[in-house]
């Protein structure tokens, strides 16, 4: 177990563009000074990287082979609207979806990239995450093939969504790869983007280790979705960091329901007077997967919003952690903050983890927060029982009830049925305690 | 159809009983009103009777339809045709109403050996009964309870009565909240539902309701006991002069 950076660092990674190359080199040089997080660590407390270690998923991963099994899982529902795919981790053309998009919109796969491109994002990727003692986002860096980029100029809108699925396949032995996305947004530009996280079919073992980067422009809109839809091998560990310059707004959407282990890091930096953010999240672990949370939301400047709200239910022997952060600077007065984070433990095995954290530096703030981990409302429970309903459906249309009062808020009409169906599957174990809401 | 014989129940824990030997009967197709001050366990009685959690019946029985009620599971009992409808409904919100009338009118159905009704057919049944009830079809696709007006709610109550079709229904103070017009439409709903083999027990502190639903009998409820039943005309009394001469002349 304590090789495992060892091997991880000892990696071969394939050829690569000179500017990648030099990205590659600087995330070595990190991951050479870092260490492997414990459960001794605060950040890590609740979540033990044991399914990683004693996994062994180490090695990179194997070609996916015919292509056409996974077409099924590459689809999101989304009718309109360019689509990026990349099968374990490397961009594939033929499950992809080109649409026509406007001068001044750069999306690409970074393999696709020209030097001119390449150079610069070889400059600022890793600026929003830079390594820093985060481990896993200096493997990142060295273990780069491909990844996805999403420029848009000031001023332009992009009318549909922008679907980016990391889909991983079988692997004969257990892989890891790195997942990489940076948006930046153009003062005034607008667009919303899908992270898709699934695996096709079982024994897909594999360890997806994700950076996303997030610049928005004065006055940009971002809406950002990301769905963890993964298998019950796979193992997810990502950052998506932001940082929002004055006025603009980021809207996240975030739904955990599938992986072994799924670890997600939102930090989010409202850096320029009067930007917002809003993160509504929805995580439902089952059997003994572990789904993880951590949010980081930094007020820098003054009258800057931001509101957080996310939801959980832990069935089975399953945990949820959640650990929500709000950071206000000494100069960022006038903010406003909230946090709102309700659980359901489904039974006495299963495990929530709740840690609201407030730091705040100066006087001039409305900031609320509020943590709850509940059994099942009784009252509700009776009243469902008490029109006829047996108890293990009425424990369905509740915790699809509490769900979906979050799923409801969610954009894009498809992704919403796509992610209710999952909810459902995850939520009755036989489907017939969930045919009146399908 | 309704038969309790001595009953007396706590609450969990509690050492003083709240109904302490309650006897009532029931028939077929029969209209009862059960008044009383406050606290006199009315509410209980309703409770006890769905099967409630954390109510102790410690003695005495209660028959429904010839089954001993006591020994069924809540879900039983509304499968069997009891209904309560509740004095406070309980909100869900994020479940739709028409979603929870599905869920409940299919599980009643599926007991009662009938074939499921479609989605059309339900949905076609649900605007018909929010139409007699003057509820806009929009009130199906809001969450159960979500945010609704106490009118609104006590609707939504014989709403759910209406498509059930139980055998037993006990309405617990569905006219507590209720402005005169409201109050019409919800007697309008009881009053429609009127038949030989389906009766009612009407819980309520005023005499209003039983303007508009006449009942067939008239129990006071007082101390956790029937303590004097009578005619229609036993409500007008209670109007008059209250329920404190009754609470005395039982001392």
């Amino acid at each position: 177990m304590a090789d495992y950076l060892a091997t991880a660092l000892a990696r071969q990674a394939p050829p690569a563009a000179p500017w990648l190359a030099s990205v590659r080199a600087r995330g070595a040089e990190e991951a050479r000074r870092a260490r492997l997080p414990t459960i001794r660590d605060e950040a890590w407390r609740y979540t033990s990287l044991r399914p990683l270690l004693e996994g062994n998923y180490t090695a990179p991963p194997a070609e996916a082979g015919p292509l056409a099994r996974w077409a099924e899982a590459a689809e999101l529902g989304l009718a309109a609207g360019p689509r990026l795919v990349f099968v374990n981790g490397r961009f594939c053309a033929a499950l992809s979806r080109a649409t026509p998009l406007p001068e001044g919109v750069v999306l690409s796969p970074l393999s696709d990239l020209d030097e001119v491109a390449g150079a610069r994002l070889a400059q600022s990727l890793g600026r929003l995450a830079p390594p820093g003692e985060r481990v896993f986002t200096a493997l990142n860096q060295w273990w780069l093939e491909d990844g996805a980029v999403l420029w848009v100029r000031d001023g332009l809108e992009l009318a549909e969504p922008i679907h980016l699925l990391w889909l991983g396949t079988p692997q004969p032995s257990p892989a890891s790869v790195a997942q990489r996305l940076q948006v930046v947004l153009g003062a005034g530009a607008r667009a919303t983007v899908v992270e898709h996280f699934a695996t096709g079919g079982a024994g897909e073992r594999l360890f997806t280790n994700g950076v996303s980067e997030f610049e928005l422009g004065e006055g940009a809109c971002l809406r950002h979705c990301r769905v963890h839809l993964e298998g019950e091998q796979a193992l997810a560990i990502g950052l998506a960091a932001a940082r929002l310059a004055a006025g603009a707004r980021l809207e996240g959407f975030h739904a955990a329901l599938g992986g072994q282990l799924t670890r997600v890091e939102l930090h989010v930096a409202l850096e320029g007077e009067g930007a917002s953010c809003e993160l509504t999240g929805l995580y439902l672990p089952r059997r003994r997967e572990v789904f993880d949370y951590h949010t980081c939301v930094e007020h820098r400047s003054p009258n800057a919003a931001s509101e957080q709200a996310f939801r959980g239910i832990a069935a089975d022997r399953a945990r949820a952690v959640f650990n929500g952060r709000i950071h206000i600077h000494p100069g960022a007065r006038g903010s406003v903050a909230h946090l709102v984070d309700r659980n359901i433990l489904g039974n006495d095995e299963a495990e929530v983890d709740v840690k609201p954290e407030l730091e705040i530096y100066n006087d001039d703030v409305q900031c609320s927060h509020g943590a709850t981990v509940a059994q099942w409302d009784e009252r509700q429970l009776f009243y469902l029982r008490s029109r006829g309903v047996p108890e293990a459906e009425a424990r369905v249309l509740l915790g699809f009830a509490f769900a979906n009062e979050v799923l409801e808020r969610f954009p894009l009409q498809e992704l919403r049925q796509r992610l209710r169906a999952r909810l459902l599957a995850r939520l009755a174990v036989d489907p017939q305690l969930a045919r009146h809401l399908t | 159809m309704l038969s309790i014989h001595d009953l007396e129940v706590r609450i969990a824990d509690q050492e003083r009983p709240i109904l302490k030997g309650l006897d009532l009967e029931v028939g077929a197709g029969e209209v009862h009103a059960i008044m009383g001050p406050n606290g006199s366990g009315k509410s209980t009685l309703g409770y006890v009777l769905a099967g409630r959690d954390g109510y102790q019946v410690t003695r005495g029985s209660v028959r429904f339809r010839g089954r001993d009620l006591l020994a069924m599971d809540v879900e039983t009992r509304a499968r069997e045709g009891l209904f309560l409808a509740f004095q406070y409904p309980v909100e869900i919100p994020g479940l739709s109403n028409l979603e929870f009338l599905k869920a409940a009118v299919d599980a009643v159905r599926e007991y009662r050996g009938e074939p499921p009704l479609d989605s059309a057919a339900l949905l076609r049944r649900a605007r018909e009964a929010c139409a007699a009830l003057r509820l806009d079809p929009g009130f199906l696709k809001r969450g159960v309870n979500e945010g609704f007006s106490g009118g609104e709610k006590k609707r939504n109550e014989i709403l759910q009565m209406m498509l059930l079709e139980p055998r037993l229904c006990i309405l617990d103070e569905i006219d507590s909240g209720l402005d005169i017009d409201a109050l019409q439409v919800v007697a309008d709903g009881v009053n429609a539902l009127r038949s030989p083999d389906r009766s009612f027990v009407l819980i309520t502190h005023y005499q209003r309701l039983l303007e508009y639903v006449r009942p067939d009998r008239v129990h006071v409820l007082s101390g956790g006991r029937i303590v004097r039943s009578g005619g229609a005309e036993l409500a007008l009394e209670l109007e008059e002069r209250g329920y404190g001469w009754l609470e005395e002349e039982v001392a």
